[in-house]
């Protein structure tokens, strides 16, 4: 029986820490102003925001997961959970499905991030060079990224539904890459099916179940996982 | 007191490389400060929107044209590099950062923020720029640690 209750969350995130404008707790106070329960900081290549953040989600009654973004030369994933700790410099094309594993069997959620973006020069990784292997390794993938009319959102929706049709347990998500202050028109939400009590570990375990939809900002569903662990 | 610096060329054939730059400590420290800079950040050439164009066109789904407004909002381009601390091999931390010139620093009680806070002994460090773009031939890069 699924006994979920969905919750709108936002999984990509930056702050100072990396590239962003928000300090942790400005971003955690701004989702929290915007409806959501709960958010995944994800910094460019470093994990140093993440206990003000926690903090922050105490204060503003929000979730707050751990996480960084491997931003790598070659694609970009992030990394929900905080447990584990690889360096991003030592992930390339020829080990991420490996180094992406090590990540999920230490507890962590590994998302393939806006897999068709605009590439070098505009945006280095932006677009994945990861070979296939990657999708037997990742937990969920981003499905729809930043505003959600952008046309290269057309071409992760259908790879991700190839994938998924061929057997891939990738959960559909959605990633904002929110990286300071701004209107929020436009942009989608992540929905996680959570049992039980609304934490981190729970809004995890939503993901690597396949308890997840992409939902527009007035909670229009726009995909939904189409299979569940 | 300054305990090493480097004026270094980046060219095109360093992209996607990590480029490290030893340095050892002879003493234990309180702090230690890494100042660096590159030169252009803006990438000034004529085929800047040609290659904006190409990278365009390779994410779109095929028969959806992007508009010209749309590249041109991706110009200029920029060179990037980013800087991350080693102590021993390992990773202290990592500045993902658009700014060309900027200053970090670590101590066992505070960091910059990207960095982990790390007591400054002595030993083996190193300062790695790690190349995501380099679309000039060359840039001009500069590196200063202080230990005090």
């Amino acid at each position: 029986m699924n006994d979920a209750v969905y919750y709108p969350f936002e999984l990509h995130c930056h702050t100072l820490h990396s590239d962003g404008a928000f300090t942790p707790r400005e971003l955690v106070k701004a989702a929290a102003e915007r409806g959501l329960r709960g958010i995944a900081l994800t910094d460019h290549n470093t994990a140093t925001g993440n206990a003000e953040a926690l903090r922050a989600g105490e204060e503003f009654g929000i979730v707050v997961i751990p996480g960084t973004e491997w931003t790598t030369f070659y694609g970009h994933i992030t990394v929900l959970g905080g447990r584990s700790d690889i360096d991003w410099r030592s992930v390339t094309p020829a080990n991420a499905a490996d180094k992406t594993a090590r990540a999920v069997a230490l507890g962590d959620v590994a998302v393939l991030a806006h897999p068709y973006r605009v590439g070098y020069p505009v945006c280095t990784g932006g677009r994945s060079e990861f070979p296939e292997e990657i999708f037997d390794a990742l937990t969920g993938y981003e499905v729809f990224s930043g505003l959600l009319s952008d046309p290269t959102n057309l071409r992760a929706r259908e790879e991700y539904l190839g994938l998924t049709a061929a057997g891939k347990k990738l959960s559909a998500l959605y990633g904002r890459d929110w990286h300071g202050p701004g209107s929020n028109n436009g942009y989608g939400v992540t929905m996680l099916g959570i049992s039980g009590t609304l934490n981190a570990e729970n809004a995890l375990e939503a993901i690597r179940r396949g308890r997840t939809a992409v939902a527009d900002g007035c909670g229009n569903t726009i995909i939904i996982t189409p299979w569940q662990a | 007191m300054r305990v090493f610096s480097v004026k270094t060329v980046v060219t095109r054939d360093d992209l996607r490389k990590h480029l490290k730059y030893p340095f050892r400590l002879d003493g234990d420290a309180e702090k230690l400060t890494v100042r660096y800079s590159y030169s252009p950040k803006k990438y000034e050439g004529a085929d800047s929107y040609a290659l904006a164009r190409a990278a365009f066109e390779e994410a779109y789904p095929e028969g959806v044209e992007p508009s010209r407004e749309d590249i041109e909002a991706e110009l200029p381009l920029n060179n990037h590099l980013t800087l991350s601390l080693e102590r021993e091999g390992a990773l202290v931390g990592t500045a993902h950062r658009h700014e060309p010139v900027a200053e970090y620093h670590v101590s066992a009680s505070d960091a910059s923020p990207g960095f982990s806070p790390t007591a400054v002994e002595k030993g083996e460090w190193a300062v790695v720029l790690s190349a995501h773009a380099v679309l000039d031939e060359k840039l001009t890069a500069t590196i200063e640690v202080e230990a005090e």
